[in-house]
């Protein structure tokens, strides 16, 4: 048994190792007259094959963005008198735009709304979170714009109206790209960890981010624009758990193969039935905002508290495809095997 | 591995021939020849994305600073192995670890990459679960093996002996068979 021992040993060092020569002599003796220890050779074998399959993944998007723009922004630079110029009418232009979206605000008083409108959510169940840290929007806010409103030349940044309204599915972002070749362009938080990254290929972009109701930074190059994103629609449904370390999963939505059917009705009964552990107390609701494209969010709520999130995409047929929650460790909530 | 990569081409830079722009693109190209490596052992290492990202982000911010103090290594590629595997291993020891990024961050958007691909697979999704069971130590061994790195240069990352990493990546191939082994059977 401990000669079986050595030899499968031998037989994994090999794969990274050089063994000595009397080490490989003995090995391929040795593996010559035991099928048993042949057969763990080729396993040890294939194991490393296929980690070889999943060793490399890219980073994303918002990673390049934040590390390439810090080596940018970091980095003294001359600025040509032309530049100074184009940053000088970007500026009069944001300042114009700013007082633009003043007026429209002004001519539009259903934008603004004194009482918050009912979320098209329905009420959900009321849940203790970091969101409730976060700024509120300022009663005398000025200026709230539909959405981020951002320019840059490919230098300089500007925003016409700091404070953005959430929308149903998410925070909307206009970038404006003057910069006549594509531009790179980064989402940040208040404290400048890149959360999101785009390129605009053209003269503009549109795109819609799920950020919390917050403080970010828009960051073009060398550019930094603060901007605040205000909820009173009470569109955002937090997705945080409540517990501090959550256990393995993932807090959105999975890919999955072409052509893969889940279970058939609604996402939130789906949810319920492939989720082991759920109790019949427990709210299943959905959280973030709602998208536009057919990927949904999905919390459940035990006692107020946040315990389990996990993303949900439709499947194209009816049928929603089910992802891993992230649940916190004592929930006991799991993924049904083979679902 | 980056270890036995011949030194990097001398970069050119057109107009702006000055320090800055040189570290510049020496960040760009560091970032775009490594970053696949780096995130692929960190996320398979902590399996949690939003600490992958985190790590990765860090490890190349660490190379940035290092670049700006007249430092940037000669051997990038083992600079930032050993830098993210530090990482890797301080932080997913932690029992703690503060999650600065904003829910759905990393999955929300993000084009379908090898990590999506390659885990739709069942037997890919059997080693992972596999994985999970291993310590952090195993993953960062069994990864940096996966990724090209030779005995030597595993154990130079991760700072041990030879005859020590040997011996450990040896228990550790054996640890991850037999947690693959235990999910078949069940």
């Amino acid at each position: 048994m401990t000669t079986h021992v050595r030899f499968e040993q031998l037989a994994a060092a090999a794969i990274d190792f050089d063994l000595t020569r009397a080490e490989r002599e003995q090995l391929n003796e040795h593996l010559a007259g035991c099928p048993a220890c042949r057969a763990t050779a080729g396993a040890y074998r294939r194991d490393a094959h296929a980690m070889r399959e999943i060793a490399f993944v890219p980073a994303p998007a918002a990673v390049r963005a934040a590390v390439l723009g810090a080596a940018t922004r970091t980095a003294p630079r001359v600025v040509a008198p032309w530049r100074l110029v184009a940053a000088a009418a970007l500026l009069a232009a944001a300042l114009v735009g700013a007082l633009v979206a003043v007026g429209a605000w002004n001519a539009r008083p259903t934008l603004v709304q004194t009482v918050p409108a009912p979320s098209p959510r329905g009420v959900s169940t009321p849940v203790p979170t970091l969101d409730a840290a976060l700024p509120s929007p300022a009663p005398s806010s000025p200026v709230v714009a539909a959405q981020v409103g951002a320019t840059c030349d490919g230098s300089l940044a500007a925003i016409a109206a700091p404070t953005v309204q959430a929308q149903v599915d998410g925070v909307h972002l206009l970038v404006e790209n003057t910069s006549g070749q594509p531009l790179d362009f980064g989402i940040e938080d208040g404290t400048g960890l890149a959360l999101q990254g785009d390129s605009v290929p053209g003269a503009s972009g549109a795109y819609t981010y799920d950020l919390a109701p917050g403080t970010y930074r828009f960051a073009c190059n060398t550019s930094i624009v603060p901007f605040t994103v205000v909820d009173p629609g009470a569109h955002y449904v937090s997705p945080q758990l409540s517990c501090s370390t959550p256990g393995s999963g993932t807090t959105g939505t999975t890919d999955f193969a072409p052509g893969a059917r889940g279970p058939v009705g609604p996402v939130l009964d789906v949810v319920r039935q492939q989720l082991r552990g759920i109790e019949p107390s427990d709210v299943v609701e959905l959280a973030g905002y709602l998208p536009a494209d057919s990927d949904r969010l999905v919390r459940v709520v035990r006692d107020g508290q946040v315990i389990a999130v996990v993303g949900a995409t439709a499947d194209g047929h009816d049928g929603w495809l089910i992802g891993a929650p992230r649940a916190c460790p004592d929930s006991g909530i799991t993924k049904r095997k083979g679902s | 591995m980056s270890d036995i990569d011949p030194p990097a081409e001398p970069v050119r830079i057109s107009g702006r021939d000055d320090a800055a722009a040189r570290l510049t693109a020496l960040m760009t190209m560091a970032y775009d020849e490594h970053s696949v490596a780096i995130h692929g052992l960190a996320l398979r290492s902590t399996r949690d994305p939003e600490l992958a990202a985190d790590v990765t982000q860090e490890a190349f911010l660490r190379l940035l600073t290092e670049g700006q103090h007249g430092r940037f290594p000669d051997n990038v590629g083992g600079w930032l192995y050993r830098t993210s595997t530090n990482l890797i291993v301080s932080r997913a020891r932690r029992t703690s670890v503060a999650r600065r990024f904003a829910p759905r961050l990393v999955e929300r958007g993000e084009p379908d990459g090898p990590a999506t691909i390659a885990l739709g697979n069942e037997q890919h999704r059997e080693l992972d679960r596999a994985l999970a069971t291993l310590s952090v130590d195993d993953r960062v061994a069994l990864v940096l093996s996966a990724q090209g790195a030779t005995g030597e240069e595993i154990a130079h990352h991760l700072g041990r002996s030879h005859a020590a990493t040997r011996t450990h990546l040896t228990r550790a191939r054996g640890r991850l068979r037999a947690a693959i082994l235990r999910g078949e059977a069940r």
